[in-house]
């Protein structure tokens, strides 16, 4: 059998530290694997050292170029959206139906088909998907799992997944990191049968020991938290919502349900006064309307958010601790001198996500489910009134997603913030969430 | 806050001194009208309005600009109007329009700044070259300036991560008594993480200084100097354009940026050293006399009155393209291209 993808004793060092530890692994023609592991584990270190110049020992190859590789993975999105050849590319390959638009104005979903598109386009010979569901709406992952199915007859594949049920069936090998090593690989059952394995993605309650509540500093709950009337926001002639009509109550929790491109982050963003057309609209948001004098920061600091384009704004030179201590300034980075008590509860809070160690390393040298556990550790360190967590599990391994949703959980029982949650996994909206919104 | 810069002593004003809540109380029974939503214009405009000041926009109407400014939430009749129409209903009037744009629309602005209102400038151009522009306002209105140290991009981008921009100040005329209150609420407003004192004279002679000087003018003139002298002696077009422009934009500016020219001269080479410690004299000697009529040509008005005429002759837009088009076939901007092409990060293929 011919060999197309060769790691023998491979080391791999990224800004100093060791990512990836004595790798071995080989891929023969027509084979594709599932790769496996904890956020951190360095699954998309793995499959970018295919093509990216990262410096090893050891002995690596690939039988393929980057011309015969299509790759999807969520920081690509940033890369397109910085880089003037990519948005010429994406462009071209947009879906015919839609008009022609700035790219800015995709939303996550149809940021992720997208990109899809374009990596299909080229017919490539490997293709290598790191998380492709995350973002989509249930029918385009069933379009998407049935497309993935197709292309396996002629296409050699590596998933990246968190989610061991989008595991197509047709996949027979599997390759499980831990730590930066090779912890388990072969054939699919013997590796997902082996107690070790099992262990490493099995969960322990945790959450609701140690958590430091803080009052925020709003005297009286209003009645109505969020009031929009005949709401509509547009873009040229794109119409991301259209004449909404929606209350969201004191002691309300709500999911806001929809297909990709629904308006569901715009809806959110109109909230957080992110989206600027909520000015000349009908909206109260805590008893203020909008535009009637208050301040962004106003609005803001009764807010916590998650969100996958926050966590794109962090793409700087700044250190965990710092994302999450900005949380209290409601700025993306810190520009105001912060108390040793602020920066002590932003510690306890990676340290309850386990990620003491990496307070000063830099966001963006962390993994992608890191970078998420530390923009929500962003969002708790202040108690706020209202909780907007925007597909919050993107990116996270099992035991991240089942500590989150415990924790948002918790929140939701134990304190007063209200939740606000857009997910695509119906099974995921928390059992404190009654109300749904759908777009 | 006093703050020393090396020696001097200057008074500035931060947005801890003069927090947001300050200023929304000393603007709160004002109407903002920002004339112009072209750079600094949505800069200046979203970020008062995120502040919570009452903001209106002047636009001419069914422009591109005024698409954009429906985009961005005004209303047309009701935070969005025509210029005039804006400038009548605002009290405090940002003239935000490009300086032969200030020149142009005065005649009709003026009578429609009537008594206890305030006039806006983001640049001293226009009232520093009254003579050239024609733009005297009325005795009986305050007159003040915010000048950000960024481009509007930047104003509002700085402001969104919830940083600030440093920006210059000046009252010219203080018919109320408050214009300097009003102004720095004003600097506040738009998104000044502080703000230093300056004068519309000031800025502006110190303004067209510099961007004639070492941020475009002088720095492309030196490029082109030792580009045209490497090549002459044979070096390669990669070679003295790496030696001339690469190494500095790539690498030494951004040190400077981050720990100053000194640290430069005390970290490079000891060769480098020597022979950058005893050739910067010669080049001071070399450009002063430069510098000083260029000064001289700004501080005179001189200089203003010779773009303004030139940017209102006939054919300026032609000549302009042709000069632009030039540049761009010099050899050493040819040659530019190319090695930013190769620079790795540039073909790296992201599959």
């Amino acid at each position: 059998m011919k060999k197309v993808i060769v790691f023998q004793d491979v080391f791999i060092r990224l800004q100093g530290k060791e990512v990836l530890k004595s790798i071995n692994w080989t891929v023969t023609d027509g084979q594709s694997w599932v790769i496996l592991g904890l956020n951190g584990a360095g699954k998309s270190t793995l499959v970018k050292s295919l093509f990216e110049d990262f410096p090893y020992t050891g002995y690596k190859s690939c039988i393929y170029s980057s011309n015969e590789i299509g790759y999807v993975a969520f920081d690509l999105e940033k890369k397109i959206h910085s880089s003037p050849p990519f948005i010429n590319i994406a462009n071209d390959l947009q879906f015919k139906k839609l008009p022609h638009q700035p790219i800015s104005n995709f939303s996550t979903g149809e940021m992720k088909k997208l990109l899809i598109a374009r990596a299909l386009a080229k017919k490539p010979k490997l293709l290598i998907l790191d998380e492709p569901y995350e973002g989509l709406d249930y029918s385009a992952r069933v379009k998407l799992a049935h497309e993935i199915k197709k292309l396996l007859k002629k296409t050699q594949l590596i998933l990246i997944t968190h989610r061991f049920d989008e595991i197509p069936k047709e996949i027979g090998r599997i390759l499980v990191l831990h730590k930066g090593k090779v912890f388990a690989k072969g054939l699919r059952e013997s590796v997902l049968n082996q107690k070790k394995v099992k262990k490493i993605f099995s969960h322990e309650e945790s959450i609701g020991k140690d958590i430091v509540v803080h009052k925020t500093s709003i005297k009286k709950i209003p009645d109505i938290l969020i009031q929009m009337k005949n709401v509509t926001v547009r873009y040229g002639k794109k119409i991301v919502l259209n004449k909404i009509h929606w209350i969201m109550k004191r002691g309300e929790n709500w999911a806001i349900v929809g297909p990709n491109g629904a308006g569901k982050t715009t809806l959110l963003k109109l909230i957080t006064g992110d989206n600027i057309q909520a000015y000349g609209q009908d909206i109260k948001i805590f008893g203020m309307q909008k535009g009637s004098g208050e301040s962004v920061w106003e609005i803001k600091k009764y807010i916590s958010e998650v969100s996958g384009d926050l966590q794109l704004r962090y793409q700087k030179n700044i250190s965990a601790l710092e994302v999450v201590v900005s949380g209290f300034f409601d700025s993306i980075g810190v520009y105001r001198g912060s108390s040793k008590n602020q920066i002590n509860i932003a510690k306890k809070w990676l340290t309850n996500f386990g990620l003491e160690k990496f307070a000063d390393r830099r966001f963006t040298h962390l993994s992608q489910g890191q970078q998420r556990m530390v923009i929500i550790a962003r969002a708790m360190v202040k108690s706020p009134l209202l909780l907007i967590l925007d597909e919050p599990l993107h990116g996270l391994d099992v035991k991240n997603r089942k500590k989150v949703l415990e924790l948002v959980y918790w929140i939701g029982k134990n304190t007063q913030a209200h939740i606000l949650y857009v997910t695509h996994h119906k099974n995921e909206i928390p059992i404190c969430v009654e109300k749904i919104l759908y777009l | 806050m006093k703050i020393n810069f090396g020696g001097v002593t200057e008074n500035i004003i931060t947005r801890d001194e003069f927090p947001l809540s300050k200023a929304q109380k000393i603007l709160k029974k004002e109407t903002v009208a920002v004339l112009g939503y072209g750079v600094q214009g949505p800069g200046q405009a979203l970020n008062m309005r995120d502040n919570g000041i009452n903001v209106i926009i002047g636009q001419r109407k069914n422009s591109k600009s005024w698409q954009k400014a429906k985009e961005d939430g005004w209303v047309p009749g009701k935070t969005l109007f025509e210029i005039e129409d804006a400038a009548k209903r605002g009290t405090i009037i940002m003239y935000l329009l490009s300086d032969a744009g200030q020149k142009a629309f005065w005649p009709k602005l003026k009578p429609l700044l009537k008594k206890g209102k305030t006039l806006y400038f983001s640049h001293g151009f226009s009232i520093t070259y009254k003579n050239i522009t024609k733009v005297i306002p009325p005795k009986d209105i305050d007159v003040v300036l915010v000048a950000p140290k960024g481009s509007g991009l930047t104003v509002r981008r700085n402001y969104l991560e919830g940083s600030g921009i440093n920006s210059s100040y000046a009252v010219f005329q203080d018919a109320s008594g408050n214009a300097k209150e009003k102004c720095l609420a004003l600097g506040i407003a738009v998104g000044s993480g502080y703000l230093f004192p300056t004068t519309f004279q000031k800025e502006v002679f110190s303004d067209l200084t510099g961007e004639r000087g070492i941020l475009i003018g002088a720095l492309e003139g030196v490029f082109e100097a030792q580009y045209e002298e490497l090549r002459k002696h044979g070096h390669s077009p990669s070679e003295a354009f790496n030696e001339t422009v690469e190494e500095l934009t790539q690498s030494l500016i951004k040190l400077v940026g981050e720990k100053g020219m000194d640290w430069m001269f005390a970290n490079v080479s000891t060769t480098a050293q020597r022979g950058a410690f005893d050739w910067k004299d010669k080049f001071r000697k070399a450009v002063k006399p430069v510098f000083k009529d260029l000064y001289d040509e700004v501080s005179s008005g001189r200089e203003a009155k010779r773009v303004l005429k030139k940017n209102s002759t006939k054919n300026y837009r032609e000549e302009l393209n042709q000069e632009i088009e030039e540049m761009k076939n010099h050899e050493m901007w040819k040659a530019g291209k190319k090695v930013r092409e190769l620079r790795p990060e540039n073909w790296r293929k992201i599959p």
